[in-house]
């Protein structure tokens, strides 16, 4: 029996059943054969290593222009203010722009207290410095991803009030599905603390979903999110700064 | 309620950008193996991107939209490697030797680091693209065959050369990095 047919047989394509049943058969008698297939499996393993390659800062910048202006073009953007998307964007925005600022906000964070209280009155733990995953160590993708999440939601809180046509929940339901998105992204690359930073959001968005919560409060804690969106927007792309002049 | 959330089954511009923040580096990793080019890879996201928005009614929320993304970004930079050269995938005889490298593809291969990247370069476009599509991205051989417009039987003697190649040459790039 050639490699050939055993390459064919690790790979499980390419041979018919009653071909993978005489491979099986043979290795259970052979054993130089089975040898000879385990030095293949652990080469073909030792190929499956993924090539240390991040994309370049300027290309992942350019594909998320590349969207903004779809969106721009089709009438899809969060911006639109068509039908009732608008507000599904919109409020999807500002649960992205939730998540990013607070997680960039304890992330980037310098000299707060060993917990931060979030909006109203929810306790987030508050990201260790001396995590060994450093705002630096993040991928360019994820960082930037979450700078445009940033501009838009800014743009979208301001303009929440012009609609008023949703229902509340539901629009927290999208909030709550995109803070799920993001905590995945942040897990997927090892900024467990940012995760874990939203996870502790979902309960204020479910307060947020509250049917009594007043035109005041909610116009409060709209005014309050886009001040902290400014703050952190502004700490982000300071940090920037900081890191490129260090280089 | 949910209803109402679920009847929009396409993707939003903010769930576009959550993909793109959390998996275009692998999307362009994947890219790059297939056109050996920086600049092809960048293109081959981009225009898959465009493509996905384009055609982001016909989504199914069965699947992820970073695994929908990665898919066309893969055949977006087979077609642009084809539009470069329409001929680059037709089966080299067995004993061909690759065609030998710029200054700057070699430099390229320095920046990569990688050892199968670097290995990489002694296969033809067509061993490497079936060794790559077939190793790291789980295409079927009979897929394979269709986007490279040829038959199965091609794409398997492809595959073959590529595994036996890199074999050899893996160890031996090893050695001269240690």
């Amino acid at each position: 029996m050639n490699d050939d047919t055993l390459i064919l047989y690790y790979y499980g394509d390419g041979l018919s059943e009653d071909e993978r049943a005489a491979v099986e058969c043979a290795l259970g008698n052979d054993a130089s054969l089975r040898e000879r297939y385990r030095e293949l499996r652990l080469s073909l393993d030792r190929f499956s290593e993924p090539p240390a390659i991040g994309a370049p800062a300027q290309a992942v910048a350019r594909w998320h222009r590349s969207i903004e202006r779809a969106a721009a073009q089709s009438g899809d953007g969060r911006s639109s203010g068509r039908g009732w998307h608008f507000p599904s964007f919109a409020w999807g925005a500002l649960a992205a722009a939730l998540v990013a600022a607070a997680g960039i906000g304890l992330y980037f964070g310098e000299g707060s207290p060993p917990v931060t209280t979030i909006a109203d009155g929810t306790v987030a733990p508050r990201v260790n410095d001396r995590s060994p995953v450093q705002p630096t160590a993040t991928p360019v993708s994820f960082s930037r991803g979450l700078q445009v999440h940033l501009r838009q939601s800014r743009q979208d809180i301001m303009r929440l009030a012009e609609d008023g046509q949703t229902p509340r929940a539901m629009l927290i339901m999208d909030i709550q599905r995109q803070n799920r998105m993001f905590e995945q992204a942040a897990r997927e690359h090892g900024a467990e603390d940012i995760a874990r930073v939203l996870r502790a959001i979902e309960p204020v968005l479910s307060r947020l979903a509250r049917e009594d919560l007043s035109e005041q409060d909610a116009a409060a804690l709209q005014a309050k999110l886009a001040f902290e969106l400014n703050v952190m927007l502004t700490k982000m792309q300071q940090r920037e700064s900081q890191d490129t002049e260090t280089i | 309620m949910v209803a109402a959330i679920e009847r929009s089954g396409r993707p939003t511009p903010a769930e576009f950008h959550a993909a793109i923040a959390s998996r275009s580096d692998y999307w362009f990793a994947a890219c790059l193996r297939i056109t050996r080019n920086r600049d092809l890879a960048e293109d081959a996201v981009q225009e898959a991107l465009l493509c996905a928005w384009q055609k982001r009614d016909q989504f199914q929320r069965t699947s992820r939209l970073e695994t929908w993304i990665h898919r066309i970004a893969v055949n977006a930079a087979l077609q642009l490697m084809r539009k470069e050269r329409p001929d680059r995938f037709q089966p080299l005889p067995s004993e061909a030797v690759a065609p030998a490298e710029s200054p700057e593809q070699d430099a390229w291969d320095r920046d990569i680091a990688a050892v199968l990247t670097a290995a990489f370069k002694y296969l033809s476009d067509a061993e490497r693209v079936c060794f790559v599509l077939k190793h790291m991205e789980q295409w079927r051989l009979r897929e394979i065959a269709d986007e490279l417009d040829t038959d199965v039987g091609a794409v398997k003697q492809a595959l073959f050369r590529a595994v036996k190649k890199l074999r050899v040459k893996v160890p031996d790039i090893r050695a001269c990095e240690s």
